[in-house]
């Protein structure tokens, strides 16, 4: 057999290959990556998240992924707080989700003023005793006719952010 | 005799032609052909003996291994180079990472954005 019948038959194997190769499904999906896809360090940071992932929309493993690739860059309080909470959000509704963005986003635009206040009131809300923050919360999911007046009334007040 | 003189002497013989009889030269030329014909005989062989055997003992005869096996090798080669090129390109990444985020390690826990108790609080204290 010459070498020249060879080459021949090597570029028709080349060729085929491509085709065959192009065809098969890359196994590591960069959209959609599996829990083994993830790094080390990934992984790491996302373990709370392990059971459920494979169970997770693609849209929100992305998400994850960033918030993963953010973690390095955080300080140690923020570290341990990201660490904390994530398994509590990620079981939220989306509903829920969004409408925590929401209030978050909120909270962020005002200014520090106004945003140390809600921290503060935060930290006295914690401490109305149980029946009166129970009657807020009652209070807060059915319409309240009293109170639709008076915040047209006083757009100014501030924070205009958490009105609705 | 120096040196230089004997290597002198050994030059001049070795560029004296060799006086053979033709039959002699006959013989030197056919048993040189003979011996490169030889050499040349099993020539350039692409796919290893043991390829032949693997797709013999397949059915697929030992003629098949010329064809399949540079596929197979070129396929698998390809492969894997697709495999370690997606490993080395970074997972992608969803823009709502952002917000998500700074939520998570912000000062105010997740029950301060979700507690309507709270805002209704919020909303009377500004009344």
């Amino acid at each position: 057999v010459s070498l020249r019948a060879n080459l021949g038959r090597v570029v028709v194997a080349l060729v085929l290959a491509v085709g065959l190769g192009a065809s098969l499904p890359a196994a590591a999906s960069k959209s959609d990556p599996t829990w083994r896809e993830l790094s080390p360090a990934q992984r790491e940071v996302l373990a709370p998240l392990k059971d459920g992932w494979s169970a997770m929309e693609p849209t929100r493993k992305r998400k994850w992924v960033g918030v993963a690739n953010r973690y390095p860059t955080m300080n140690a309080d923020e570290q341990a707080r990201v660490r904390e909470r994530m398994a509590e959000w990620a079981a939220l509704a989306p509903e829920q989700r969004r409408a925590a963005r929401d209030n978050f986003r909120a909270v962020r635009d005002l200014d520090p003023d106004a945003r140390n206040a809600v921290r503060d009131k935060w930290q006295a809300y914690q401490n109305l005793p149980e029946d009166k923050r129970r009657e807020l919360n009652t209070r807060a999911t059915r319409p309240a006719p009293s109170a639709a007046p008076a915040e047209g009334a006083n757009p100014a007040a501030t924070p205009t952010a958490l009105r609705n | 005799m120096n040196e230089q003189r004997f290597g002198r002497e050994i030059k001049a013989y070795l560029n004296q032609s060799l006086d053979l009889a033709p039959t002699t030269l006959d013989r030197l030329k056919a048993a040189r052909e003979a011996a490169l014909a030889k050499q040349r005989a099993p020539g350039f062989e692409l796919v290893p003996a043991w390829a032949g055997r693997a797709f013999g003992s397949l059915g697929l005869g030992a003629g098949a291994a010329r064809w399949l096996a540079p596929i197979v090798i070129a396929a698998a080669a390809l492969f894997g180079y697709q495999q370690w090129q997606a490993s080395q390109a970074p997972l992608e990444e969803d823009p709502m990472a952002e917000i998500d985020t700074e939520l998570l390690k912000g000062d105010l826990p997740i029950d301060a954005y979700l507690d309507k108790g709270f805002k209704q609080w919020l909303k009377g204290e500004e009344e």
